[in-house]
């Protein structure tokens, strides 16, 4: 395309913005994303979008096939379970579940984790060392392990699966922003306005932040797919939230006594936690992929 | 790397402790009796409950009894369940090796599939083979375990048939359990039947193993390509390449070195991972390892026994990682600089 | 004879607004046993020349050349195999910051050892070992590297920059190859170590008749052994010709800025400002039209948005529309 200004002036993009370029160039990512962008809409429309109420039972139709099976009716969609539930409308109420209360973990967990990490990341000596080596233990012990820790202690419920998902993710952000500002506070430009009289919260707000955005976006990426992961597991395994609620890893939990008789109760609840967590994890992977493209680039 | 080791190994002991203070508090954490807790000993067994508030130095200050907590965990008393009212430490053994035989074939497995698979991704980079590799693997890795074990039970177990739903042998064989490892165990006893039960403990084995290596093996693949990419572009190779060395000689001699670096330094954290999906797919497939034990204990509220397998999960954990390090430092000199750095 | 010769040389990429000519019709003669030095500023595309000679070509660059011979061989003619073992045999190059040349996870020793050609050892499999290893110490001893023991078994972490060069230049020599490109080996190193390569690589252009590209930025820092210099900017051969005739009476007027920027030979009064060639270097993607040198030459006119054609002087070439001397007998 030839350009119109004579005094034409290449600009170069800013970090964030190049980031985004490289991402949109890329057809995947931006399925992922608007995949991700549509369910976060229906878990927060779910209450109005669902055809039925998600625990209104169907006596006459129990384990109806979904739709596009012979015996399918078009008034359950995806079928109902053993107790005559629809599917459909529990998948739907189930996101709330499912992808929303470990979004909201996950926010939680990144307002208390992030200052924590920054001021670990500030700080130096031997308090530094050894908190490094803390958070590298904490870390190395599996997410579902600590939280199954936390549920032994107090009991499966909602709230306590919530506070251990919260737990076990703090120190993820603490470590993963310690470790961002630890490879940053050291590079000569850091080092260039600390000689310039700047203060510690400049440095840390104007200079180093903005140059670890990258990192902190990919880490929220990841601390979702985990919290996703384990609420799912934890419900699996019975000491999640519990029975009634249509929480899709208690649904497949349950699904595993019939699944002889009706898999779809097994599939579509299964398939439905694939595709939340394979558009997160291609949304985060296609973000480390442009951040390392842009690094390449520069 | 004397020096490194020793920080290293001592740092190791320290988190071990730093466990057993863990563990110490979580006893007192948890809801119910505190010596019961500890002990496997209920209130309602007078003398014996006595006797243990004596061995456990209970009416005596923290400090003292957390002594004495701590050298009945070094003596491998560590109390017994409530519910089987068997000792925990007899019981966890046994789990220890048939988690760690599960552990240990799926790690192979995917380290044996996975290095390959990613580095002829990344040879191959852009093009259809490498496209699907990736698509696959990323699918993959997205794919919650216990689902994939779902659908693997119902697709091999139930509609073809080539695999038992649960379990490790079947139970006609008669094989007592020494070393908790299935094909150990087999080879170890001397029943005439050893062909035929090696056949069947291979048969239920291959189900959960494969599962189970899903998971790092997509991870492996992708650090693998990331890691081979990385070198591809690096000037030595470049440098290797102007001294007209054949293709084949860089890979094995350039390529590869430098990739395992950064694989085995990962292999850790993939270690870590196994380890949480092994929970769920040793309860799924009905497995007698320390995962579904643990499960098992938290329904039962079996506090002795839960802790035990807690202790033994992280401390396997915590070893693994010690030793991959320690492995990495060694074997890449270069490392070592970085961590004597002082910044 | 001319053992590599290379006429009008263009490497090109995509640009968001059509092609990028980074390299515009460089042509390049190098003699046997001729120290060639090629000045030119960062940009100017020397290094992609060197790399388009040895064949490490990203597959974005488009590369054409009216003739690109080595010896008998047309490189461009080759496939990418064969071309690796022409080049391989034949050539060698040594590079800016050495210690990223060296595989980090391979002793010096194992990758001196690897660069020995097998076919010069004798003997079974004992014997080749041996005297593989004694061919590795014996070239390290040719390029000044007395303690071979403590440098064949040492990480290229542990290396100094001059003696990772050294090291460099020892795999470099280990198949006596018969052009090396040195690739601004010296730049970031201190004089001493600077005036050590230099030796280094006089004496073994001078033993072994093996011919020398050099490139470097600094036209007053050239070896004192260099038979010509080639002046690139931007992508554009501006000058040819002996140090002589370049120093003493430079034709092109590029040339005679970089001379009178040089802080050695100028003999300015004092309180004078120091002649410098205003403006910048032009972007990759804003690079002018016809000679590129045009908007920062004092002597521009409008014949300058055409690109000069390479003329030539009794062996001294000039590539400028206006020379700084009148010419008349050129052809």
């Amino acid at each position: 395309m030839p350009n119109a200004s004579i005094y034409y002036q290449q600009r170069e993009p800013s970090p964030l913005q190049q980031i985004w370029l490289h991402m949109s160039a890329n057809p995947f990512a931006l399925a992922a994303l608007y995949t991700l962008a549509l369910l976060l809409l229906m878990m927060v429309c779910s209450a109005w979008l669902t055809p039925f109420s998600p625990d209104q039972q169907f006596a006459d139709s129990i384990s109806q096939p979904p739709s596009w099976h012979e015996q399918g009716q078009i008034r359950f969609l995806f079928g109902t379970d053993d107790l005559g539930r629809d599917l459909l409308s529990r998948i739907m109420a189930g996101s709330v579940y499912s992808l929303g209360y470990p979004l909201l973990a996950v926010v939680i967990a990144a307002l208390i984790g992030i200052p924590i990490g920054a001021w670990a990341g500030m700080s130096r000596g031997v308090q530094s060392s050894a908190l490094n080596h803390f958070l590298d233990v904490i870390n190395s012990i599996p997410s579902l392990l600590l939280a199954l820790l936390v549920i032994a202690i107090l009991g499966p419920a909602l709230q306590n699966v919530m506070l251990a998902i919260v737990v076990v993710l703090i120190p993820q952000f603490i470590h993963s922003v310690h470790s961002a500002i630890y490879d940053e506070r050291y590079q000569d430009y850091v080092m260039a306005s600390r000689l310039n009289g700047c203060s510690r919260w400049y440095i840390l707000t104007r200079v180093i932040f903005p140059n670890i955005t990258a990192p902190l976006v990919m880490q929220v990426t990841l601390a979702l797919s985990t919290a996703i992961f384990d609420i799912a597991a934890l419900g699996f395994l019975g000491l999640g939230v519990q029975a009634p609620a249509p929480e899709w890893g208690t649904m497949l939990a349950r699904s595993l006594e019939h699944v002889y008789l009706s898999p779809w109760t097994m599939i579509l609840p299964g398939f439905a936690l694939f595709l939340t967590l394979l558009s997160i994890n291609v949304l985060g992977d296609s973000i480390r992929a442009a951040i390392q493209e842009r690094v390449r680039s520069a | 790397m004397i020096r490194y080791s020793i920080r290293r190994l001592l740092l190791l002991l320290i988190t071990l402790w730093l466990l057993t203070v863990l563990m110490f508090v979580l006893h007192h954490l948890f809801p119910g009796d505190t010596l019961t807790n500890m002990s496997g000993i209920r209130q309602s067994d007078g003398v014996a409950y006595q006797q243990a508030q004596q061995h456990y130095a209970m009416p005596q200050s923290w400090l003292s009894q957390y002594w004495q907590f701590f050298l009945h965990l070094l003596h491998g008393d560590w109390g017994q369940s409530l519910v089987t009212q068997r000792g925990v430490f007899a019981d966890i053994m046994p789990q220890l090796g048939a988690t760690l035989e599960l552990t240990i074939m799926a790690m192979t497995l995917s380290l044996v599939i996975g290095v390959p698979m990613g580095m002829y991704a990344a040879v191959q980079q852009r093009g259809p083979l490498d496209r699907v590799i990736m698509g696959v693997s990323l699918s993959a890795y997205s794919i919650p375990a216990f689902w994939l074990a779902q659908l693997a039970l119902l697709l091999f177990a139930v509609k073809l048939g080539w695999a038992p739903i649960s379990g490790q042998l079947n139970p006609l064989f008669n094989i007592t359990p020494v070393t908790g490892s299935v094909i150990i165990d087999i080879l170890l006893s001397d029943s005439p039947y050893r062909g035929a039960a090696l056949k069947d403990a291979l048969q239920h084995l291959w189900l959960p193993v494969l599962v189970l290596s899903s998971i790092p093996l997509t991870m492996l693949i992708r650090i693998t390509r990331n890691a081979t990419l990385d070198v591809l572009q690096q000037n030595y190779l470049r440098a290797a390449r102007s001294r007209g060395l054949s293709e084949s000689r860089i890979m094995v001699k350039h390529v590869m070195p430098n990739a395992m670096q950064v694989i085995v330094r990962q292999l850790g954290l993939q270690f870590s991972l196994l380890m949480s999906n092994i929970i769920i797919i040793e309860t799924i497939f009905n497995w007698p390892g320390i995962g579904s034990s643990l499960i098992k204990s938290i329904y039962e509220r079996d506090y002795p026994v839960m802790l035990g397998g807690l202790f033994t999960l992280a401390a396997l954990i915590l070893l693994v990682n010690v030793a991959v390090e320690l492995y990495h430092a060694w074997r890449y000199p270069q490392v070592r600089k970085e961590l004597y750095a002082e910044r | 004879m001319n053992i590599l010769d290379i006429r009008n040389l263009t490497i090109e990429i995509d640009g968001d607004n059509g092609p990028i000519r980074l390299v515009d019709k460089l042509s390049l003669q190098i003699a046997e046993g001729e120290i060639h030095t090629l000045v030119g500023e960062s940009g100017s595309g020397k290094s992609l020349l060197a790399k388009a000679i040895l064949g490490f070509i990203n597959p974005r660059w488009r590369v054409t050349a009216d003739r690109l011979w080595w010896r008998h061989y047309d490189l461009l003619a080759l496939n990418p195999e064969q071309r690796r073992v022409v080049t391989g045999r034949d050539m060698a190059m040594i590079f800016q910051n050495p210690g990223s040349y060296l595989d980090p996870n391979a002793s010096i020793g194992a990758q001196l050892q690897e660069c020995i050609p097998s076919g010069d050892l004798k003997g079974l499999y004992l014997r080749r070992r041996a005297d593989r290893k004694t061919r590795a110490e014996r070239l390290l001893h040719r390029v000044g590297i007395k303690d071979h023991d403590a440098v064949m078994q040492a990480y290229p972490f542990e290396l100094s920059d001059g003696v990772a060069q050294k090291v460099s230049i020892a795999m470099a020599i280990a198949h006596n190859p018969k052009l090396l490109i040195a690739d601004e080996p010296t730049t970031a190193m201190e004089p001493q170590t600077r005036s050590q390569i230099y030796r280094l690589l006089s004496k073994l252009n001078a033993s072994q008749g093996m011919s020398v590209l050099m490139i470097t930025q600094d036209l007053t820092a050239i070896m004192p052994e260099t038979k010509r210099i080639s002046m690139v900017y931007c992508g554009q051969l501006m000058e040819v010709g002996t140090p002589q005739q370049l120093l003493e009476q430079p034709l092109h007027p590029y040339t005679e800025a970089m001379l009178s920027m040089s802080l050695a030979n100028h003999n300015t009064p004092v309180k004078t400002r120091l002649p410098t060639l205003g403006g910048s270097i032009p972007t990759m993607a804003n690079l002018p039209i016809g000679c590129r040198l045009g908007p920062r030459c004092q002597h521009a006119r409008r014949a300058c948005i055409d690109t000069p054609r390479l003329r030539k002087l009794k062996q001294h070439q000039f590539a400028c529309h206006y020379p700084l001397i009148e010419v008349k007998n050129y052809d």
